[in-house]
C-alpha cells in the first residue's frame, strides 16, 4: 500500500480537483467516487472528466462549475444545486457488463450524446447504424432519447466503444470520449412501458446487485417487486403478444 | 482467507463458527460475532507517514454456503427492529436528519429524539432523560435483511440509528445465530461457509489526518494544507485501503465496494 502519494496531494500547490485527481495516479473519472467533499468552495472550477457518483458535496459551493452532464448523479448536493442532477444513471459499461441478452427491458439515451459522439468521430448515421447492426429508425429513436429495446441499446453501446481509437493520447480527444463513457448516459425502464403505462425506472443499485450476485441467475417472479428487473426474454415475448 | 482483517481490524472484529443443533445432526447454526469500533490507523506502521481516524457509516454482512449445504430459509435471522414498519420509520428519521443537515452536522440521540417527536422541540431543548429514552428504546444499529435471491447466499445491511457511525455489536452472537444450514453430509466440514463484511467507498469516513512527527522536517508537518488538498489526500487513502483489501481478480472499479473482512465459519 503506497501512501506516499497522499503526501504529494497534501503538498500540491493546486486547489483544482481536476489537477489533484491527475496527481493521484488513479483514473480521474473514478477518483472522486464516494469522496467526502463537504464544505468546499468549488466555484468556477473545471470539473469536466470527473465523476461524483456516491460523493458527498453537501455544504460545498458549486456556482459556475463546468461539468459533464450526469457527473453529479448519485451524489449528495445542497438543494440549491439540484439542477446539476438529471435522471440518467446507467453507464455504457453497465450495459456491457454481463449476458444482458437474457434480459429484456427498455433503455433511453441522453439526447444529443450519441449525435455529439458521431459528429466528433466523423461517422454518418447510416455508417454507425451499419456498424451497430441496427436499423436507421432504431438509431433515430435512440439519438432522440426515445426508449429502445435492450438488445438495440446493447448493440449501440458496443458500437460506441468501437469508435474509440486505440490511441487516444491527445487530451482534447480523450476528454471527449471520457465525457461519454465515464458519465451516466442511459435510463433503464421496465416492461411496463410496453403495456402503455408510465414506464417505471429501474434502479441502478438493484440492477448491479443482480449482476454481482451471479450473472447466470434469472430472478424468479416472486422477487419482481424487490429487484425490479425480473425480465427474461420469454416473459417479454409473452407480454408483447398480448 | 486474506489479509483484509488485518487492515481493517482496528475498526472491525469478526469471528464466525458453526454449532451443531442437538436435535438434528444434519443441521448446524451459523453464528457471527461482529463488533465495530472507531480506530486510528498508521500509528504502528512505519510505512505510513501519517495517522488518521477511520469510521464506518454502513456495512453489509454476507454469508455464502457452498453446496451440498443449504440455507434453511425459516432459520434466517430477521431485521432489528423486527417489524418492517418500525425499521422503515427509524431509517426515515435518520435519512431526514442526514439529508436536511448540510455539511458537518453530525447525528446524536438529542437530534434523533427531536426528529422522532415531530420536530416540536429543537435538539438543544431535549433533556438528558429524553436522550436516554432514545438510547434505551432504539437499537443503535439497524439491521435490514437483504435477500440476494440466491439459494446459497444471504445478506444483512447494517447502519447506525442515532449515532453517526457503526459502533458496538449489532446482535448477540451466541443467542442470535444468523441462519441454519442443512444437509450436512459426513464430509460436512469440508463444505465451506464463508462470511464477508463489505461496504462502499462512501461508507468509510476518514478524519483527523495528521503527519507523524519525525517523518518530515518541522516546517512540513506544521504546514497548513488547503481543504481541497486534504479532501483529495483522504480520498486517495480510501482508494489505497480498498485496493489493499481486494483479492487478485476482484479489481473492478465500477462498484466501488470495499471488502472489510472475510472469514470461514468452522465447527466451534
Amino acid at each position: 500500500m503506497d501512501l506516499s502519494r497522499a503526501i504529494d496531494l497534501l503538498l500540491a500547490e493546486s486547489s483544482s480537483l481536476k489537477e489533484l485527481a491527475a496527481i493521484s495516479g488513479i483514473p480521474s473519472a473514478i477518483f472522486y467516487n464516494g469522496a467526502d467533499l463537504r464544505d468546499l468552495d468549488l466555484r468556477d472550477q473545471d470539473l469536466r472528466g470527473l465523476n461524483f457518483q456516491g460523493a458527498d458535496l453537501r455544504g460545498s459551493r458549486l456556482e459556475g462549475v463546468l461539468y459533464n452532464m450526469g457527473a453529479f448523479n448519485g451524489a449528495l448536493l445542497n438543494e440549491e444545486f439540484n439542477n446539476l442532477h438529471d435522471d440518467y444513471t446507467f453507464y455504457v459499461d453497465d450495459m456491457l457488463l454481463g449476458p444482458l441478452e437474457r434480459f429484456y427491458f427498455y433503455v433511453s439515451f441522453r439526447s444529443i450524446s450519441i449525435e455529439n459522439l458521431l459528429a466528433f468521430a466523423g461517422r454518418s448515421y447510416a455508417a454507425f447504424a451499419n456498424l451497430a447492426e441496427i436499423g436507421i429508425k432504431s438509431l433515430r429513436r435512440a439519438r432522440r432519447g426515445h426508449p429502445v429495446s435492450s438488445p438495440t441499446a446493447l448493440r449501440i453501446c458496443r458500437a460506441l466503444k468501437e469508435l474509440v481509437p486505440s490511441d487516444i493520447g491527445d487530451s482534447y480527444v480523450k476528454s471527449m470520449y471520457v465525457s461519454i463513457f465515464s458519465q451516466p448516459l442511459m435510463k433503464f425502464h421496465g416492461l411496463d412501458y410496453v403495456r402503455d403505462k408510465i414506464p417505471h425506472e429501474i434502479d441502478r443499485e438493484n440492477f448491479l446487485k443482480l449482476f454481482m450476485m451471479d450473472t447466470g441467475w434469472v430472478p424468479p417472479l416472486e422477487t419482481k417487486a424487490r429487484v425490479t428487473v425480473y425480465l427474461d426474454e420469454s416473459l417479454a415475448m409473452r407480454f408483447r403478444s398480448r | 482467507m486474506s489479509n483484509t482483517a488485518r487492515i481493517f481490524s482496528e475498526i472491525l472484529s469478526i469471528d464466525a463458527w458453526r454449532s451443531q443443533a442437538s436435535s438434528n445432526a444434519k443441521e448446524a447454526k451459523v453464528h457471527v460475532e461482529l463488533a465495530f469500533h472507531h480506530g486510528r490507523l498508521g500509528g504502528d506502521d512505519f510505512s505510513i507517514p501519517f495517522t488518521f481516524s477511520i469510521y464506518l457509516k454502513r456495512a453489509v454482512l454476507s454469508i455464502q454456503v457452498s453446496s451440498p449445504l443449504k440455507i434453511d430459509r425459516d432459520s434466517i435471522a430477521r431485521g432489528v427492529p423486527e417489524k418492517e414498519v418500525e425499521l422503515t420509520k427509524l431509517r426515515n428519521i435518520r435519512e431526514s436528519i442526514v439529508t436536511s443537515g448540510s455539511g458537518r452536522l453530525s447525528i446524536n440521540p438529542a437530534i434523533f429524539f427531536a426528529q422522532m417527536s415531530g420536530g416540536v422541540k429543537s435538539a438543544k431543548e431535549i433533556t438528558l432523560e429524553e436522550q436516554s429514552k432514545v438510547i434505551e428504546t432504539v437499537p443503535p444499529i439497524l439491521i435490514r435483511p437483504s435477500p440476494t435471491g440466491m439459494r446459497g447466499e444471504y445478506r444483512w445491511e447494517l447502519e447506525p440509528s442515532y449515532l453517526p457511525y457503526l459502533d458496538g455489536q449489532p446482535w448477540d452472537p451466541v443467542g442470535s445465530p444468523r441462519l441454519s444450514i442443512q444437509d450436512l453430509t459426513e464430509a460436512g466440514d469440508e463444505a465451506l461457509v464463508k462470511v464477508f463484511v463489505s461496504c462502499k467507498l462512501e461508507d468509510i469516513e476518514i478524519k483527523d489526518l495528521k503527519l507523524k512527527d519525525g517523518c518530515f522536517d518541522a516546517k512540513l508537518s506544521q504546514a497548513i494544507y488547503g481543504d481541497m488538498n486534504r479532501a483529495a489526500a483522504v480520498q486517495y487513502i480510501k482508494h489505497a485501503l480498498r485496493y489493499a483489501s481486494l483479492e487478485p481478480g476482484m479489481l473492478d472499479n465500477r462498484f466501488s465496494s470495499v471488502l472489510l473482512a472475510d472469514i470461514l465459519a468452522i465447527s466451534g
